[in-house]
């Protein structure tokens, strides 16, 4: 039986695109790029395992095998352990969407920032990369929210930096503290199929009484 | 368990109370006075035994968490090694019997025995050799400490970081730490850190895979306490550490590492008034179930049949203990 929800996938593009959608999932799932809904390599493969999708690749029906093997494709931005973090989260109720990229882009938006400092014309590129810093936050975590809005997300709870083979180092941790408006970090270690979430800050030990 | 307004766990609010009576600092300023008998401490390779003459000295360095009592011992006497009972005024009352010309003897570990003579000069150091007993200059006591113990710079600065701003500092060996800090007497608050010393330039070094990370974190979760790195940086490459006045020249970074888990997270930051979680059952529809109500057995055994092991219940916060943890991960 075919799923409701139908989807292109555009090897080129890196990204699917929403050709038939049913339900609340896509309050929280995909992002709008001038009245297209399109969705990253990850978001299709949770909702392929949900078996809640059909994606269609040129003229063939793509299969789970299909989707897992296109996950460990580098230029489609998602790695099989970062996968792993967004599943997680996702199975829990959290609301995920790559670092870096808007959730929604219109012609008006793009034309009000381009009139700010800021433009940014690479949208859709795999997340911010701090010069200084050699990890990549993957992902924007917001909590569990049934009335979210793409158009107003506000601020994510917090960053997550996918590290599976070490553990970050002194420098690393202190640039990740820096700038992101406050929002914090987090990291997740994936080993062996084992997904963890770590806190790691600098802290100001407190003179006491 | 008592918490206070800055959320430091105390051992009940007579406990708070007692500390606030005497704050670690007056401990600290009492031992740096002028006492009638000097203390002098015995070194051997990897600690110091100290001479205590007076009860009220012997008293403050046992509030002030200085050294293990190593002598005399009566049948009722704190153990050896394992103290946690708070001497003097709370607590057992062991040493109040002891009479006041008694001598007692505490074992001191390295990083104290340094941090008592250098920093607060409160006592002498001494070596037992073929020819008598020598006394040592700070120099020269240094000197030993180098040869001593691996990277004993780093890890007293560490030591003396902390007790410099008032914290209290024991051996961690027992929790598989470097050191164990706490607000004040372990007697009184539960500790807050188990704490690792990183030094920089380590040809092996710490905590740089994520199975050393996983069992320190795990180990200290166990004990209710927060793995702590302390990292040892200096911009002067070499460093000379001939002299104790090296110690300048290092400064302190403090990390800390705690799991996060996300199962426990879900209602913070709500901006809705009920909650949801989404579910995204196998018949292809998604379902949106509300945590805070009561949930259907058919909605129950969805969930169940999907993520087995799932809390997803409206008793989400039951175990605090790790073990309990990795079920619901599989």
């Amino acid at each position: 039986m075919e799923a409701i929800n139908r989807a292109l996938w555009d090897a080129e593009k890196g990204m699917a695109e929403i050709i038939v959608r049913s339900g609340k999932i896509w309050n929280t799932t995909g992002v709008t790029r001038f009245g297209l809904l399109l969705c990253h390599i990850e978001e299709v493969v949770f909702l392929m395992e949900q078996r809640n999708i059909t994606v269609m690749s040129g003229e063939d029906i793509m299969t789970v095998q299909d989707a897992y093997s296109l996950l460990t494709v580098a230029e489609y931005g998602c790695s099989w352990d970062a996968y792993l973090v967004y599943a997680y989260l996702k199975r829990l109720g959290y609301i995920l969407k790559r670092n870096g990229i808007p959730w929604t882009l219109s012609k008006k938006t793009v034309e009000s920032m381009s009139r700010s400092s800021e433009g940014n014309s690479s949208a859709d590129n795999q997340g911010a990369v701090n010069p200084d810093l050699t990890l990549r936050l993957m992902f924007d975590v917001y909590p569990p929210n049934g009335c979210f809005k793409k158009t107003c997300p506000r601020d994510p709870a917090f960053h997550v930096c996918v590290i599976s083979d070490r553990p970050p180092h002194l420098r690393e941790i202190q640039a990740c503290e820096e700038g992101h408006e406050g929002v914090p970090v987090k990291f997740a270690s994936v080993v062996c199929g084992h997904v963890t979430l770590f806190s790691i800050n600098s802290v100001q030990l407190p003179e006491l009484p | 368990m008592w918490c206070d307004a800055e959320g430091t766990r105390w051992k009940g609010e007579n406990a708070a109370k007692a500390a606030i009576a005497e704050p670690v600092s007056a401990l600290y300023n009492k031992l740096m006075q002028e006492w009638d008998q000097p203390m002098e401490a015995l070194l051997f390779q990897t600690g110091a035994i100290l001479h205590v003459a007076s009860l009220e000295q012997s008293h403050v360095l046992e509030r002030a968490c200085f050294g293990v009592p190593l002598f005399p011992t009566t049948s009722d006497a704190i153990p050896l090694g394992d103290s946690e009972g708070l001497p003097g005024s709370i607590g057992t009352s062991t040493f109040l019997e002891r009479k006041s010309s008694e001598v007692q003897l505490f074992q001191l570990m390295l990083e104290e025995a340094f941090y008592l003579s250098y920093h607060m000069r409160c006592i002498q150091i001494c070596r037992q050799s073929t020819k008598g007993r020598e006394y040592m200059t700070h120099e020269q006591f240094w000197e030993f400490l180098l040869k001593s113990k691996r990277r004993f710079p780093q890890h007293y600065k560490a030591y003396s970081h902390m007790r410099s701003n008032n914290w209290v500092v024991r051996a961690g060996i027992q929790y598989g730490a470097d050191f164990m800090a706490y607000r004040h007497h372990p007697a009184l608050v539960h500790s807050d850190y188990a704490v690792l010393v990183m030094a920089e330039e380590e040809e092996k070094p710490r905590m740089n895979t994520w199975t050393e990370v996983h069992a320190m974190n795990r180990l200290c979760g166990s004990v209710a306490k927060t793995l702590l790195l302390l990292h040892i940086v200096t911009n002067q490459q070499p460093m000379d550490t001939t002299s104790p006045t090296c110690l300048e020249n290092y400064c302190v970074q403090a990390v800390e590492y705690q799991r996060w888990l996300p199962e426990k997270h879900r209602e913070e930051n709500l901006t809705t008034k009920e909650p949801v979680v989404h579910v995204d059952a196998s018949n292809g529809a998604s379902s949106t179930l509300s945590i805070l109500e009561p949930m259907s057995n058919l909605a129950l055994n969805v969930l169940q049949e999907h993520y087995p092991g799932s809390e997803v219940s409206s008793d989400i916060d039951k175990q605090e203990s790790t073990a309990s943890t990795d079920e619901i991960c599989e």
